[in-house]
């Protein structure tokens, strides 16, 4: 199976100029100023608060899925026997 | 202040360099190397949007996002260590059977 460089070239420049037309056609409406003041909103404590309040079923779910990766991964990386 | 759009683009290049990596390389850990690149550029768009919109569940998100993204590379290691001690050869494109 040969691979075609510039096929695949053109596939993501084609990828790529949708991409970016999508993303400069579009008027997002978002603030357009952050807020200049960092020290009266700490980003950490916030997203401590968000991830133990609203997103704590996916947080455990996650811990699971973290928890079967890593035995499936010490699993295949082991090996058949020969210990 | 940078303006939204050049994060934009930013991550439109990083996953447009991710999909050719993917597209054009035949070794396995590359072709990891480059989905995760994928993967970030979506983080970094989760990041932006969560920044510009005044709100944190953007960034919740994406640390969900990077620990999934780490649960993925460690098995992808693994299966082409499995791979590699079976057939001798992390080539994909020369693995033509699922047969142990």
């Amino acid at each position: 199976m040969r691979i075609n460089r510039p096929l695949a070239f053109l596939v993501v420049l084609l990828f790529t100029a949708i991409v970016v037309i999508g993303a400069f056609g579009t008027s997002w409406n978002t603030v357009s100023e952050l807020p200049q003041s960092p020290a009266d909103q700490s980003n950490i404590e916030g997203i401590g608060m968000l991830i133990f309040t609203q997103y704590v079923a996916p947080f455990e779910v996650l811990s699971i899925v973290l928890l079967a990766s890593l035995i499936g991964a010490i699993y295949l990386a082991k090996g058949e026997g020969n210990r | 202040m940078i303006p939204l759009i050049f994060y934009l683009g930013l991550a439109a290049l990083l996953f447009s360099i991710g999909l050719y990596g993917v597209m054009t390389h035949k070794n396995g850990i590359r072709m990891i190397m480059c989905i995760e690149l994928m993967l970030n550029s979506a983080n970094l768009n989760l990041v932006a949007f969560s920044s510009y919109t005044d709100t944190l569940n953007g960034q919740v998100f994406a640390v969900f996002s990077i620990a999934l993204a780490a649960a993925e590379a460690a098995v992808g290691f693994a299966i082409l260590m499995a791979i590699y001690r079976m057939h001798d050869k992390i080539n994909l494109n020369e693995l033509k059977s699922l047969r142990w």
